[in-house]
């Protein structure tokens, strides 16, 4: 479709100029992105601690909730995240239950509150003990199964662990990230 | 020289003929012109598809197009529209960059900075609802160019450019949301993402090129801050050239000068207009670890939003997430194959105003449903951009604030502090109608009453005026407390405006039945609407500084029977006020940071032992402890000793003492079954 007023070797040279100019951009700018996505996230997470043993066994106080079986309440831990090249911690709201009664790490489980559908923070329902979550409406129940809703799975587990600190039994949760959006429960390192 | 062309598609071949016969001879006769003024230059405009020529003038052919194209005056206005728009954008956009620190501490802050400033406020609201109108005028550009047949072969390229402008403007919308750094930004982009990783093959190698770390940081914000003002505006500037030989071959052909200023000028009329009826909104700033429950998409996304909420995980809701919008998409891009410009009227122009008309019925209809499913959220309450917080819920997000500047009066502030503060401040605004959810077996018990409680009303529904007032006095010793702290220029200045911050919310506390348990009689539940006038003459019977945890009145409707139980409860609580001292002790000796502050601790003491004197004096004649007063009066100076204590082994002491004062009052009434010597061991 050349038209009378334009030369097909000029719209080739116009073409073959822009093409190169673009592509140097485009070449540079790729060069870019393959520096910047060079070890980008942190691998293996370490156990955080949360309280002394009994601070949490106390049957008044901040843990009180937990002195009975069933009860859950939610705890604030500090995460490290990796931020491009640094560091940096914050504050995640987990989930701490008691699944028996005793002192020893299985009588305790935590749930990650992240909602595997779509990575909205899930909350406690007023009944204190099944959690919803308010972006897609999608109910776990205390154990964090699902109960309803376009979750492919029910909330993820984390790591509870008793162990030594300044020689007094502290509870630590491991914090981990899991792949959202899919039915099998897989880390993301 | 405004001439009426009726819609060209529509009419008959004959008139078209006509018409296009018309149309040629102008522009050859323009072009002529224009040849002979610069016979020797080559023409500077040298698009292929914007050159007319006499030559290839034929019906049924390409020249069909190029001729019909550029004359459609809804073409060539809406191009002016969107160039309107885009330039309001693109100024705005440039303003607002010159503020704008990238990086996860400081994006919020300099963002509300500007928000803060008249001139910075309008930039971002026009810039915003700017933005909103790139979306509507790409809707109707693209609406338009289906109704009229325009996606025809061979003017494929006009239609592709329109696709690729829609494109274009989702991008910017989706780059430039996160910016602000606010909690809906970075919850809602934390969503998007995560969705992002669901798209098989490349979705989370995107996910992390564009996260750059483990979630949103200084990474992000640089990556999106670079996409949203360099990549973006780059890839749009080539589109822009094409699109801009569009609108200027239309304009040089068909209307005045006159009706594309009046366009020009209605855009910016409409663009300025929304943004003062809805600036652009900036939340509470932006942090991953607190739970955000409003955090709804855009607009325009909201009818993804609602198929997500019925769609099962898995393969259905890849359906829904990426095969519907990616086929849409696919079908847009393939429509120029599936036919080619004739002198008829096209084909498939009435199955595809058909298909178009109901898709976007579809649209709004799906957008439409999750607003009204937030407004009636919660009985009545509402959720997502309609979302009234209840008290407690302001309380939370502002004891995390409180939390973060810290309460020591040793402690310096963080750096950061000027970022909670513009939260408080906020949140204070929040608490000037506040609202309180009524739990649920107060709710079973009311059926058929709505739900909300509000704080300033006495239970009777009338409003309780020394209460609005007082209320209304500590939220504005908050608000100026946090504006204090926002405009700090000094250390000494912030520590001070920390502690009137502090006092505003303690004073809430200690005469509120937030977290009463001094409160005998549930409230009864009541509604009103919002609009109460609260009279200024009335003046309030006790000053706010000498204002008590608990509610003298309530005290009195307190029955002589209950008392003993109500002096356990609250002797139980002073307990794990002392468990908690006795702990910040120890890290006192250890020399480490106090998990709590000791202040707050304090505050809960004093809370709890300021009512035992008063019980006494209310109930001298039934209550059964004779000898209470002298030891209440222990217990109060053992306490204010107590505060006097700074470190270690002092505290410790004075602690010590205070417990053998309270054990006096322990002894005395039978229901306290425990003793604090047993805690000082």
């Amino acid at each position: 479709m050349a038209e009378p007023t334009q030369t097909p070797d000029a719209a080739r040279r116009e073409f073959v100029r822009a093409g190169l100019l673009g592509g140097i951009c485009a070449a540079c700018a790729a060069a870019g992105v393959l520096t910047l996505s060079a070890g980008a996230t942190s691998g293996e997470a370490e156990a955080v601690a949360v309280a002394p043993m009994e601070k949490v066994l106390d049957e008044l106080g901040p843990f009180a909730a937990l002195s009975v079986v069933g009860g859950a309440l939610p705890v604030e831990i500090t995460i490290a995240r990796r931020d491009g090249w640094r560091l940096r911690t914050r504050r995640q709201q987990v989930f701490l239950r008691r699944v028996k009664a005793g002192q020893t790490a299985e009588c305790f489980a935590a749930l990650s509150p992240i909602c595997p559908h779509a990575g909205c923070s899930v909350e406690m329902a007023g009944d204190k003990k099944s959690f919803h979550c308010p972006c897609h409406d999608a109910r776990f129940a205390a154990d964090g199964s699902l109960a309803e809703g376009p979750s492919p799975r029910g909330l993820d587990a984390l790591e509870v662990s008793i162990a030594a600190r300044d020689d007094k039994p502290w509870l630590f949760i491991k914090w981990q990230d899991f792949v959202i959006g899919m039915a099998e429960r897989k880390a993301r390192s | 020289m405004v001439e009426t062309l009726p819609d060209p598609s529509a009419s008959d071949p004959e008139r078209i003929k006509q018409e296009l016969m018309a149309e040629a001879e102008r522009e050859l006769a323009r072009r002529a012109a224009e040849e002979s003024r610069k016979k020797s230059r080559p023409p500077a405009d040298s698009d292929a598809e914007t050159v007319l020529s006499g030559e290839t003038l034929r019906v049924g052919g390409t020249s069909v197009y190029r001729v019909m194209h550029p004359a459609s005056p809804v073409s060539a206005m809406v191009a002016s529209a969107l160039l309107a728009a885009l330039a309001m954008v693109a100024g705005s956009g440039i303003g607002l960059a010159l503020g704008f620190a990238p990086t996860a501490e400081d994006a919020y802050s300099s963002v509300g900075a500007m928000h803060d400033s008249a001139a910075g406020a309008a930039l971002r609201s026009i810039h915003y609802q700017g933005a909103n109108v790139l979306v509507y005028l790409s809707v109707v550009y693209v609406m338009h160019l289906i109704w009229s047949g325009f996606f025809r072969r061979p003017g494929h390229w006009i239609w592709w450019r329109a696709l690729a402008l829609c494109l274009l403007v989702l991008l910017f919308g989706a780059t430039g949301q996160l910016l602000p750094m606010d909690q809906n930004a970075v919850h809602g982009t934390h969503i998007r993402l995560g969705y992002l990783a669901d798209v098989p093959v490349a979705g989370e190698a995107l996910r992390s090129a564009l996260l750059g770390g483990d979630e949103i940081g200084t990474a992000t914000v640089a990556r999106f801050y670079a996409l949203h003002a360099i990549v973006l505006p780059a890839l749009g500037l080539v589109l822009l050239r094409r699109f801009w030989r569009d609108a200027r071959q239309a304009q040089a052909s068909r209307a005045s000068l006159l009706a594309h200023g009046l366009v020009i000028g209605l855009t910016v009329l409409l663009v300025l207009f929304l943004g003062s009826v809805s600036p652009a909104p900036l939340g509470l700033s932006g942090d991953l670890g607190e739970p955000f429950e409003d955090a709804r998409p855009e607009w325009y996304a909201l009818p993804l939003y609602q198929l997500l909420k019925w769609l099962p995980a898995g393969v259905m809701q890849l359906l829904g997430l990426v095969v519907l919008p990616l086929g849409a998409a696919a079908f847009l891009m393939v429509l120029p194959w599936l036919e080619r410009v004739s002198a008829e009227p096209a084909r498939l122009r009435w199955p595809l105003r058909l298909l178009s008309v109901a898709v976007l019925a579809l649209c709004v209809g799906l957008g439409v449903w999750p607003l009204i499913e937030d407004v009636r959220a919660n009985e009545g309450q509402g959720a997502g951009l309609f979302a009234r917080h209840d008290v407690e819920h302001l309380m939370e997000a502002l004891k995390r604030r409180n939390d973060a500047l810290g309460h020591s009066r040793h402690e310096g502030l963080p750096d950061d502090a000027h970022r909670h503060a513009r939260d408080i401040w906020q949140l204070a605004q929040q608490l000037r109608e506040p609202l309180r959810r009524v739990p649920a077996d107060e709710r079973a018990k009311y059926p058929e009453r709505p739900i909300l409680v509000d704080y300033n009303l006495q239970p009777d529904g009338r409003l309780d005026d020394v209460r609005a007032r007082r209320w209304r006095e500590w939220v504005d010793a908050m608000e100026a407390g946090a504006r204090r702290l926002y405009a700090a220029n000094s250390d000494a200045d912030q520590r001070k405006a920390r502690e009137e911050i502090r006092k505003a919310c303690v004073n809430c506390h200690d005469s509120y039945d937030v977290n009463d348990p001094v409160n005998p009689e549930p409230r009864r539940v009541v509604f009103v609407t919002r609009t109460v006038e609260v009279k200024p003459e009335i003046k309030p019977e006790v000053k706010p500084e000498a204002l008590l945890f608990f509610d003298e009145a309530k005290f009195k409707g307190l029955k002589a029977a209950e008392v003993p139980g109500k002096t356990s409860t609250l002797m139980k609580r002073m307990k794990t006020c002392c468990v908690e001292l006795l702990q910040h002790a120890e890290l006192l000796k250890a020399d480490k940071p106090p998990t709590r502050s000791i202040e707050q601790a304090f505050l809960d003491l004093q809370a709890c032992s300021a009512p035992l004197p008063v019980i006494h004096d209310q109930f001298k004649k039934t209550f059964p402890y004779p000898g209470w007063k002298q030891a209440c009066d222990d217990t109060d100076l053992a306490l204010r000793e107590l505060l006097k204590a700074r470190r270690g082994d002092d505290f410790k002491a004075r602690i010590l003492k205070l417990g053998r004062a309270c054990d006096t009052c322990h002894e005395l009434n039978e229901e306290v079954d425990f003793r604090f010597s047993d805690l000082f061991k």
